[in-house]
């Protein structure tokens, strides 16, 4: 049995030596079987459990195919679906537009900038709730936002009415979310050797060639990183609109809704496997065309 | 005919650091003037002020006659070679040595020509659709350069390019800057704290020492006639021997230290009898003496401490009294013994003396004087 | 020196670009600031408000009351005890499963380590609310439904990519030869464990309990559809008494929540430097 297994070692690749791997492939697959167990009890087994009861028909018997029909071929869930991506879109486009001059300003490292990276941080470690309480609060039509806007722009008749409206959501998400964006596309600008940047101003290149030929291709893989997490999130946002969406309902909520509220699983959980689908094929299309944000080589 | 760079009273400040103090320099057409100096020197601020990286405090930069002071970089059409390469990573070979003709707005079959053209030029055919990081340090080092000189600019400025790669290397990359400053006729200024390279390579040298130019002079000059004892300390390797001025003869005068004599060149020019002096002497200019000494000679006695075989030659350290020790390096027809006693014949005059402030006379190092 | 250098003196002439653009910068900067605190402010003038309707920037007077509100009758202490003890349960999970796996992921040999990668971040990638459902549904047939456990399990499923993606980082960095000078100094495999690994594991270590708390303390999809009664939590407490519409007491709830996080934000800000917190997470 030992030089059954000493002979496995050998053949385990490179860097497996005995002194380093004691106890061989057994060991290791005793280490993982915790892991695996788990996410299969608790993440696997859900997932089966969804996808079975959105087939599962009224009678409980067979199989059936009912709830997709009725979800595709309903405008109003195609609207649904719409205003989910819509707003992933949305959100993750703000969140680069924010991150992007945030993170140059951050990497002159002018006074103060330690506490401006801590502030970035914070939408993180806050309950997505608390900020939705919070933003909700702020924006309420009697809100001190709204206070603000009506003393600077005289023109608008009363309030603007942010809460429980889509572009109020947009907002609240762009706050919620767009701290990935910044934090990655910060360490990915702050990666670009300063002197590489020289040598195209050296080269004639004006401030504004700089940042599009240089600066900006070197620091898009960043970007684009943390914009795919920006846009999951987005996606799948489910507290934020619970509270702060109104009438309006995403996926999540409308999930939720149907399963929870109006006891309706198969529908709830069949909407949930559509929105997986969606989720999956929007960060495959994104990847698969978002690896050169510049057309040609050199701007 | 005016210089074509020049740096006029430059003043560059960090807080309480100046790291350049007044510089003045002029460089002309066709020339290649190199800083020479420690880390620390200023060197490397005084170039990053002619890229226009850096904002003078004080002074002027002139560059062809025109005042780029307060001109941004991208618009001074300079050249310039980085240290660490400062390559585009994300471009080919071809797209980096055209990207300034680019940015000129040169077109894309012209650009190419040109790019191939300087890549040609500096010995790198047929690798240009690679990619920076697929080349070795060499290769790289000379897609700097292509990129540097591909859209012709008059001046050209070096920033220790050849720091990063090893010897053997150096050495090429050496004689392809000197060759390629034949052939295209540049005006630069080359940064390094590698004398060999500034000996070799520069028209003229401006020694640098905290943020002031101690010298600037064609490198025989710097090297035979030094001005400054920080200039003759740093060039070579030389001999050093503190005493007392005993003598003058007019620009020579004699330095006397624990019983030995050398006669010296006055490079202070203000040396006075009783005067402490350091006298710098370069070690090929001192022989064995068999023999007598002839009439243009003085000798000095010694005795061999330490041999040291390197190959070709022996290096020997010889005490001239317990403080003060010499080294020599002597081909094998001569052979030393420790504890010999043997005579040193120094040329007269052997060396340059410079006046001594603030440090009894016992051999040891003070702060000298004479400055420019 | 030529006659231009004389002419141009000693006196520079001022650009208008630095001026203009040093004004816009500090000015988004600013912007920016009251952007990302004016929400926690909100919150906590409104926590303490009254009188405050109808237009007016600061309220009437300011009160207790609904911190006392939400103390007594919403029972906090108790829901405060829930959410730490729901958040404690799922550290010591998370580190039973996560800390094998990360060294058999950082330091052994395994064919499949990108496929099980992959899989172990799975729950963090897709949104909560796709296995909420199914998870609601399991619990409900193992009974695990409104116990502590049963939700702590649930976080599990989030905090434990956190773990494993720290901790197989922090293995695999491991310097091996301390390890070979442990061994050569004839310490057998769990005198290496304590005395060599786990000081230098803990950084790492660190770092997975905190995010694993916050990741818990802070869960709320995964809690709303597995809580019941007696393991109400913070969050999910927060989220009734909007729903009710009690904004002010909401708003003290969460100034209570707020401050555990915004100690651990003080606390993470010292070890690690925000950026390289997602370090990890660019291959997605």
């Amino acid at each position: 049995m030992a030089v059954q297994l000493l002979r496995r070692l050998r053949s385990g690749g490179p860097g497996t030596s005995s002194a380093r791997h004691p106890g061989g492939r057994a060991v290791t697959a005793a280490l993982l079987v915790p892991a695996i167990a788990f996410l299969a009890l608790f993440f696997f087994y859900p997932i089966l459990i969804t996808f079975g009861t959105s087939i599962t028909p009224a009678d409980g018997t067979g199989v059936t195919l009912e709830e997709y029909s009725t979800i595709l071929s309903s405008p109003k869930d195609w609207g649904v679906i719409a205003l989910t991506l819509g707003l992933a879109v949305g959100t993750t486009v703000i969140s680069v537009l924010l991150a992007v001059p945030l993170a140059l300003i951050l990497r002159r490292r002018i006074r103060g900038h330690q506490a401006l990276r801590l502030l970035v941080l914070a939408p993180l470690m806050i309950l997505a709730l608390v900020s939705a309480l919070g933003l909700l609060i702020l924006w309420d039509r009697n809100g001190w936002l709204n206070l603000l806007f009506s003393r600077l722009l005289p023109f608008s008749d009363g309030p603007l009415q942010i809460d429980y409206t889509i572009p109020g959501l947009l907002i609240f998400y762009t706050w919620l979310y767009s701290p990935f964006t910044i934090l990655t596309t910060l360490s990915a600008v702050e990666g670009i050797d300063p002197n590489v940047e020289e040598a195209a101003r050296v080269s004639g290149a004006a401030p504004w060639r700089v940042f599009r030929s240089v600066t900006l291709p070197l620091a898009w893989p960043g970007i684009r990183a943390g914009s795919v997490l920006t846009f999951l999130l987005a996606f799948g946002a489910f507290s934020v609109p619970l509270i702060a969406g109104g009438n309006h309902r995403p996926l999540p909520v409308l999930i939720y809704t149907e399963a929870a509220v109006f006891q309706n699983f198969e529908r709830g959980s069949a909407l949930a496997m559509v929105m997986a689908v969606v989720a999956l094929a929007a960060i495959a299309l994104y990847t698969r065309f978002s690896s050169k944000p510049v057309r040609g080589s050199a701007g | 005919m005016g210089a074509m760079i020049e740096l006029v009273d430059v003043v560059k400040r960090y807080g309480d650091v100046v790291a350049c103090n007044r510089l003045n320099l002029a460089v002309d057409q066709g020339e290649l003037v190199t800083l020479l100096g420690a880390s620390g020197c200023g060197k490397t601020t005084a170039l990053r002020c002619i890229t226009g990286s850096l904002r003078p405090d004080g002074g002027r930069i002139i560059i062809d006659g025109r005042d780029v002071t307060d001109v941004p970089t991208h618009k001074r059409n300079i050249g310039v070679v980085f240290q660490n390469l400062a390559l585009f990573p994300h471009l080919t070979v071809v797209d980096n040595v055209g990207y300034p003709l680019r940015v000129r707005g040169v077109r894309s079959a012209e650009r190419r020509e040109r790019a191939i053209e300087a890549l040609r030029l500096v010995r790198l055919d047929g690798l240009g659709g690679r990619f920076p990081r697929e080349l070795s340090g060499g290769q790289q080092q000379r897609v700097g350069l292509a990129r540097a000189i591909v859209y012709e600019p008059t001046v050209i400025l070096f920033d220790e390019p050849l720091s990063n790669l090893d010897a053997k290397l150096r050495l090429e990359m050496r004689e392809e800057i000197a060759s390629l400053k034949d052939r295209l006729g540049f005006t630069s200024i080359y940064v390094t704290h590698d004398q060999e390279e500034a000996l070799s390579l520069s028209d003229r040298i401006a020694v640098m020492k905290d943020g002031v130019i101690h010298q600037v002079g064609r490198p025989t000059e710097i090297y035979a006639e030094p001005r400054t004892s920080f200039v003759a300390e740093f060039l070579g390797n030389p001999n050093r021997l503190t005493g007392v001025c005993v003598e003058r003869i007019q620009d020579q005068v004699v330095v006397e230290a624990d019983g030995q004599r050398i006669v010296a060149t006055d490079a202070s020019g203000t040396l006075a009898i009783g005067d402490r002096a350091v006298v710098y002497v370069r070690p090929e200019s001192v022989r064995i003496q068999d023999g007598d000494a002839s009439p243009d000679e003085t000798t000095l006695r010694a005795t061999v401490v330490r041999s040291a075989f390197l190959g070709d030659s022996t290096e020997y350290i010889l005490a001239l009294s317990d403080k003060v020790n010499w080294h020599l390096r002597l081909d094998h027809a001569t052979r030393l013994a420790v504890g010999e006693e043997v005579n040193l014949a120094a040329p007269r005059p052997g060396g340059r003396a410079f006046a001594l402030a603030g440090s009894p006379v016992d051999g040891s190092p003070g702060v000298a004087l004479g400055e420019q | 020196m030529t006659a231009v250098a004389v002419a141009a003196g000693a006196r520079i002439r001022p650009r208008l670009g630095p001026g203009l653009s040093r004004l816009i910068t500090y000015t988004f900067l600013l912007a920016f600031v009251l952007y990302v605190l004016s929400p926690f402010l909100a919150i906590l003038v409104t926590s303490v408000a009254q009188d405050w309707f109808g237009g007016r920037i600061l309220p009437g007077s300011l009160t207790l009351r609904w911190f006392d509100w939400a103390f007594n009758v919403t029972n906090l202490p108790g829901v405060m005890a829930n959410s730490f003890i729901i958040a404690g349960l799922t550290i010591a999970i998370s580190l039973v499963i996560g800390i094998p796996t990360a060294w058999a992921l950082g330091r052994r040999h395994v064919r499949a380590r990108n496929v099980l990668m992959t899989l172990i971040l799975l729950p963090k990638t897709v949104p909560p609310i796709t296995f909420a459902l199914g998870l609601s549904r399991e619990f409900y047939s193992f009974d695990l439904v409104d116990t502590h456990l049963g939700v702590a399990l649930a976080h599990t499923t989030l905090a434990l990519p956190f773990v494993v993606l720290i901790m197989s980082a922090t293995f695999a960095g491991l310097d091996e030869r301390v390890l070979e000078a442990g061994r050569v100094c004839g310490g057998n495999w769990f005198r290496n464990l304590v005395h060599l690994v786990l000081p230098m594991a803990m950084p790492g270590l660190m770092a997975s309990v905190l995010f694993t708390f916050v990741t818990s303390f802070n869960e709320f999809t995964l809690t709303l559809v597995t809580y019941g009664p007696d393991t109400l939590t913070l969050t999910v407490q927060t989220y009734l008494a909007i729903g009710d519409g009690f904004l002010e007491v909401a708003s003290a709830i969460s100034v209570v929540l707020l401050v555990p996080s915004v100690i651990l934000l003080l606390l993470i800000q010292r070890q690690i430097r925000p950026e390289n917190i997602l370090g990890g997470v660019k291959g997605l």
